[in-house]
């Protein structure tokens, strides 16, 4: 026996390992309940603080096979399947279809989410923020009148920087 | 002493004086985390979706925003325009608040445009615990756009039938 050949331990072993692999994995995809989690970062050049966003689906498992019990979601797939189901195997199809409506559900909450903020700062719903975060003592009036003002000059502010960006692009030699 | 008497001790501490005491204790603190969060339950099944957003060192965040170009810019303005209406320390912190929001809703932004990346969108498909796909990345991404594409063709269809079907309608 050589001295690098593998023993019949060795890929005892490894054929095990492979097994606990697969194993695991069933024993995850069984979980219908487990959380879907994607966290992105931000971090400022100096690095001294930093902005989380997380991104969470709970039950999973439960989503992907409730999906198609949607009436519209059952609508569309019968319409895509018929569309492009010659082209494709019918089941790689339908994870396609159904990583679509995920990642379309993922998008349209964090488009929600950024909603929310945005009706917030309109109707003065960080007051709040103010007084407990920044022990604030402005009344909720000024705060409202102030917070707009500074909205309207960034807005202009942004507006007329990028409009001089396109400006500039525009007036570059083709 | 009764049973229900207060010490001496709560005399001197009630619970308002506790909670204001705890209060300072945090924002005393510079690494203590600021989050938004949100939760959609879906009407079709026992699954729904969460958003955290999550400003760590949130008080770092606060004593270092105006040392960033940009920010120290924009604030001299806005302390130039609105300065002379309002106490300048207040002033100050209104505009820390609407950069934090700014802030907040770009962190959000830049996770919409991660997630809707090819990369990103391929590492999910493939994933075993996920979806386990088979295909290759550009069949996926050949087969997304054209589901895009079908759906979003058959949703303004609808929309201009609702509309021609509101049009008919006597008056």
């Amino acid at each position: 026996m050589g001295l690098f050949s593998r023993s019949n331990k060795d890929k005892d072993k490894k054929d095990t390992d492979s097994n606990k692999v697969t194993i695991d994995l069933e024993k995850i995809k069984k979980n219908k309940n487990r959380d879907y989690t994607y966290s992105f970062i931000y971090e400022p050049p100096n690095k001294k603080w930093s902005i989380h966003t997380y991104v969470t689906i709970h039950n999973f498992g439960v989503f992907i096979d409730d999906m198609l019990s949607d009436p519209s979601f059952r609508e569309d797939w019968n319409t895509i399947k018929e569309r492009f189901g010659k082209d494709v195997d019918e089941q790689e199809l339908l994870k396609v279809f159904k990583f679509y409506v995920f990642n379309s559900y993922l998008l349209g909450s964090l488009y929600e989410a950024m909603n929310s903020i945005r009706s917030n700062l309109k109707s003065s719903g960080d007051y709040s923020t103010y007084i407990m975060e920044f022990d604030g003592k402005l009344d909720e009036l000024t705060f409202k009148y102030l917070l707009t003002k500074i909205g309207e000059y960034y807005d202009e502010k942004f507006a007329k920087k990028y409009g001089q960006n396109k400006e500039q692009k525009g007036e570059q030699p083709k | 002493m009764g049973l229900f008497s207060k010490s001496n001790k709560d005399e001197n501490e009630t619970d308002l004086d506790k909670v204001m005491r705890d209060l300072e204790k945090i924002k005393k603190d510079k690494n203590r985390d600021y989050t938004h969060n949100f939760q959609f339950k879906s009407l079709y099944g026992d699954y729904g979706f969460e958003i955290n957003v999550t400003v760590s060192h949130f008080g770092v965040f606060l004593d270092t925003i105006l040392s960033e170009p940009g920010i120290q810019e924009l604030w001299n303005d806005i302390r130039e325009k609105f300065g002379k209406d309002v106490d300048e320390q207040e002033l100050l912190k209104v505009f820390k608040l609407y950069v934090l929001i700014i802030r907040l809703l770009s962190a959000l932004s830049e996770t919409q445009k991660m997630i809707q990346s090819y990369s990103w969108i391929y590492d999910r498909y493939n994933d075993p615990t996920l979806f386990d796909g088979k295909l290759d990345k550009v069949r996926l991404i050949e087969l997304l756009e054209k589901i895009v594409k079908y759906l979003a063709a058959k949703s303004a269809k609808n929309t201009d039938e609702k509309t021609d079907q509101k049009g008919e309608q006597p008056k």
